[in-house]
């Protein structure tokens, strides 16, 4: 008996009932589909301005101290002839091959990522775990309390304007005048199709009514750093 | 029926027909099959993701496999040291025919998952070489030479040789 038939003989002869796998499978599927509609779009210059645009409308329904985030689709512009929802930067399509993490597991992945960083005594929560993974980390600093939030998603399109990295990986670093939580970003998309952002934010809460001012509480190259981290979504 | 119940559909017709391979080939690469189970859930999981954005991919089964491989392969880093390749076998596996099972499976985990993974899809899912080099990101050339090593190294641990 040779390999071809060996291997036939060896999964005939031991494999067990199959049970509800395709059920099980598509349980799943859903919940991954939930999660990514909601998390979006964390990639693109068009992205960026979707999550800003989402998390200053939650932010400004919610009125608490506590910010929920919610994104909007990303409203890149779609190439003639592509099919709707099939995702794509230039001729290279984006497939998400990667596994974007639960709430538990990025709020683990931060702690540990801050921690490789240097940066302790930072004080972790989760923003709204029912809609978006994304976690809010309240650092002391030298300049004094600051603010930083981080996602991880899939990433739907590269951002058009972002640097291709060597390792295949884009970056793009960004920040938004008008809006204090997103005063200076970055977005790094990886190769298999997960996007990690981190908002350096000039405020320390947004809920609204008032943005009580702050540092930004990492330095550009901390802020890359750790968006380039590959404990953070891995 | 909406777009996407109709994608759901396909899905769920695509994964009923393909399932019990992917366990199948799952379970060759890990030797567990409730750990092959699991993994085959969450790449059908992800494939399911995939159809429903932009519907069928223009060949699902190999898309399909191809992540489950690279789940597979990633599972195997982040659990790397659960796992040694070893020249050791169990004494028995090769001379009693009846114990053929463990010989096989057994020889195929003393293997790197890589060059495992290359007479997997070889042996088990019958593909070609170009095939096998796509499937898991490699170049033809780099299949070939895998696979010979894979081969003799296979040989080498199940005590005879692997071709007839």
């Amino acid at each position: 008996m040779d390999l071809h038939d060996a291997l036939r003989h060896d999964l005939t002869r031991t494999e067990p009932p199959l049970g509800d796998l395709v059920g099980a499978a598509l349980a799943e599927g859903r919940r991954r589909a939930r999660r990514q509609r909601r998390t979006r779009a964390l990639a693109g210059a068009g992205a960026a301005v979707a999550l800003v645009t989402g998390l200053t409308a939650a932010a400004g329904t919610s009125g608490a101290s506590a910010p929920q985030a919610t994104y909007a689709q990303a409203p890149a512009p779609e190439p003639a002839g592509q099919p709707r929802d099939v995702p794509v930067h230039g001729p290279e399509p984006l497939v998400v091959t990667g596994d974007v993490p639960t709430d538990a597991e990025l709020l683990e992945q931060v702690a540990a990522a801050l921690q490789r960083a240097g940066l302790e005594g930072a004080a972790l929560s989760v923003v709204d775990p029912d809609e978006a993974a994304m976690v809010q980390v309240d650092l002391v600093g030298a300049s004094g309390p600051g603010m930083l939030r981080i996602a991880v998603g899939p990433g739907s399109q590269p951002p058009p304007a972002a640097e291709r990295l060597p390792d295949g990986s884009w970056l793009e670093v960004g920040g938004l005048a008008d809006n204090c939580v997103q005063h200076e970003y970055a977005v790094s998309t990886r190769p298999d199709g997960v996007a990690v952002y981190a908002g350096n934010a000039r405020c320390l809460a947004w809920d609204g009514t008032a943005n009580p001012p702050a540092a930004p509480p990492l330095t550009t190259a901390q802020l890359v750093a750790l968006v380039q981290d590959r404990g953070l979504g891995g | 029926m909406s777009r996407r119940d109709a994608r759901e559909a396909e899905f769920v017709a695509f994964a009923g027909a393909t399932a019990l391979r992917l366990r199948r080939t799952a379970f060759l690469m890990c030797g567990d099959w409730h750990l092959a189970e699991d993994l085959v859930q969450t790449a059908l999981a992800k494939v399911y993701v995939a159809w429903l954005r932009g519907g069928a991919p223009d060949e699902p089964t190999a898309y399909a496999r191809t992540v489950l491989l690279r789940s597979l392969l990633d599972h195997r880093r982040r659990r790397s040291s659960a796992e040694r390749p070893t020249a050791d076998l169990p004494d028995a596996a090769v001379d009693t025919p009846h114990d053929l099972r463990l010989s096989v499976v057994d020889a195929l985990r003393t293997l790197k998952p890589a060059d495992r993974a290359v007479l997997v899809l070889r042996y088990w899912e019958d593909l070609s070489v170009e095939q096998t080099a796509l499937a898991l990101g490699l170049s033809v050339p780099a299949v070939k030479s895998r696979h010979a090593r894979a081969l003799r190294r296979f040989e080498q641990a199940w005590g005879q040789p692997a071709l007839a």
